[in-house]
């Protein structure tokens, strides 16, 4: 088999960023926006991620895709910008009320009715919203995750899964209000 | 049976073992109420892979174009090239400057409605991406007009390699303007690359170049004129 010659390091130039801010920012922004759910985090960790890109432009992958290698940066830098603000966020995961039968029946059966997707999303503890769309949405490995966020495997797991029972539970509702 | 933990681990194919996975297999293909549970939750998960894309408010991109021009601005400088270089290099940007002029007319000569029927795009959206075209075209021409001046004497080959660089980029604008429907701005970018060219060559005469900017200046002129029915508002747009 033919050995693959390595082609020439390739550091991106100015007009290479500005070309996939046009082009490809509204998906990081949007990819912050549903970690952090602020949409003022949001635009700083995609500010972040871009200058930590300038700075690293030596180290860029030739082989890799500018948009994204940034797209990357600006999550770690959202994940970042969340442990921040609150450093003991990525505890161990508390109870879930969902899972308890503790709500009398009608407030429970009225809780199910209003919810929606969109409101499944907004109802995502911090953990299980970032979890989601980590694994779902990014694609990350969950060994990933959990070394991102400094806590084991297990935890993810839990959150993953709760993350989807509850986001399932809204899709089964907008389909019976369908 | 297998429960949804399980079935959402095996759909991402996480973490579970070789006997594991046989088994869910197995219940897949011999169990219909652990199948029927798997092909709802593939087909949940499937719906909620299609997230609407948030766009970003257009001040933040200015934002971050600013950003990434100031990062760029704090880069070490070099010793000036040579002159003969340097005015070769200024008359390519001048044309790219002349093409950025050109792309924002053009757009802003496209009445509203008629862009709005093209793109299919609500006006709004596509006021705000045709925006970060432009800005970002005109940007390319800054950072190419700093890199081109900034850049040390160098031999022929760095020379060469530093113009390909600049078409490559006059390309990338060039199938962008392609695919935001604006055939006109992508043949100008297409006429101006031979010309950027041999400007280029350090082989050129003063007298060529000079021939070659006044053809340069006519084409993009013929152009500027045949979209001449912009106003005010076209200089705003870039």
């Amino acid at each position: 088999m033919a050995s693959k010659e390595p082609s020439p390091q390739h550091i991106p130039t100015p007009a290479e960023f500005h070309k996939v801010i046009a082009e490809r920012s509204d998906r990081w922004y949007s990819a912050c926006l549903r970690i952090t759910k602020d949409p003022d985090l949001a635009a700083d960790a995609v500010q972040d991620a871009l200058l930590n890109a300038w700075r690293k432009r030596h180290q860029f992958d030739h082989n890799a895709q500018l948009d994204t290698w940034i797209h990357r940066i600006a999550i770690n830098a959202a994940l970042q910008l969340l442990r921040k603000r609150k450093p003991d966020r990525w505890g161990p995961m508390p109870p879930d009320p969902a899972d308890e039968t503790s709500l009398p029946e009608t407030e429970q059966t009225t809780r199910e009715l209003e919810r929606s997707l969109g409101t499944a999303m907004h109802e995502l503890s911090e953990m299980e919203q970032v979890c989601f769309v980590l694994k779902h949405l990014e694609q990350w490995r969950l060994a990933e995750i959990a070394d991102q966020l400094n806590v084991n495997v297990g935890t993810i797991k839990q959150a993953l899964f709760r993350g989807v029972k509850k986001l399932r539970v809204g899709m089964a509702d907008l389909r019976s209000t369908a | 049976m297998i429960d949804d933990e399980t079935l959402t681990l095996y759909f991402y194919n996480e973490t579970l073992t070789n006997h594991q996975r046989q088994e869910v297999e197995h219940a897949l293909a011999h169990n219909s109420a652990v199948a029927a549970a798997y092909a709802a939750l593939k087909q949940d998960l499937h719906a909620l892979r299609d997230q609407p894309v948030v766009r970003a408010p257009e001040h933040l991109k200015y934002q971050w174009h600013a950003a990434i021009d100031q990062a760029a601005q704090q880069t070490p400088r070099a010793p000036q090239r040579s002159r003969w270089f340097t005015f070769a290099m200024g008359s390519a940007v001048v044309a790219s400057v002349l093409a950025a002029f050109a792309i924002g007319t053009q757009y802003a000569a496209t009445p509203d409605a008629e862009r709005t029927r093209q793109t299919g795009v609500p006006l709004a959206a596509a006021d705000a991406d045709h925006s970060a075209f432009a800005r970002s075209l005109q940007i390319h021409v800054q950072s190419a007009a700093y890199d081109l001046s900034e850049l040390p004497d160098q031999t022929s080959d760095d020379q060469s390699t530093l113009v390909n660089d600049i078409v490559a980029q006059n390309r990338m604008f060039e199938r962008a303007a392609e695919t935001r429907d604006a055939p006109e701005i992508a043949r100008l970018m297409r006429a101006i690359e031979p010309v950027l060219l041999r400007l280029a060559d350090k082989d050129i005469t003063p007298q060529e170049a000079d021939a070659l900017r006044m053809q340069l200046a006519f084409e993009l002129n013929a152009m500027l004129t045949k979209l001449e029915s912009s106003t005010s508002e076209a200089l705003t747009t870039i």
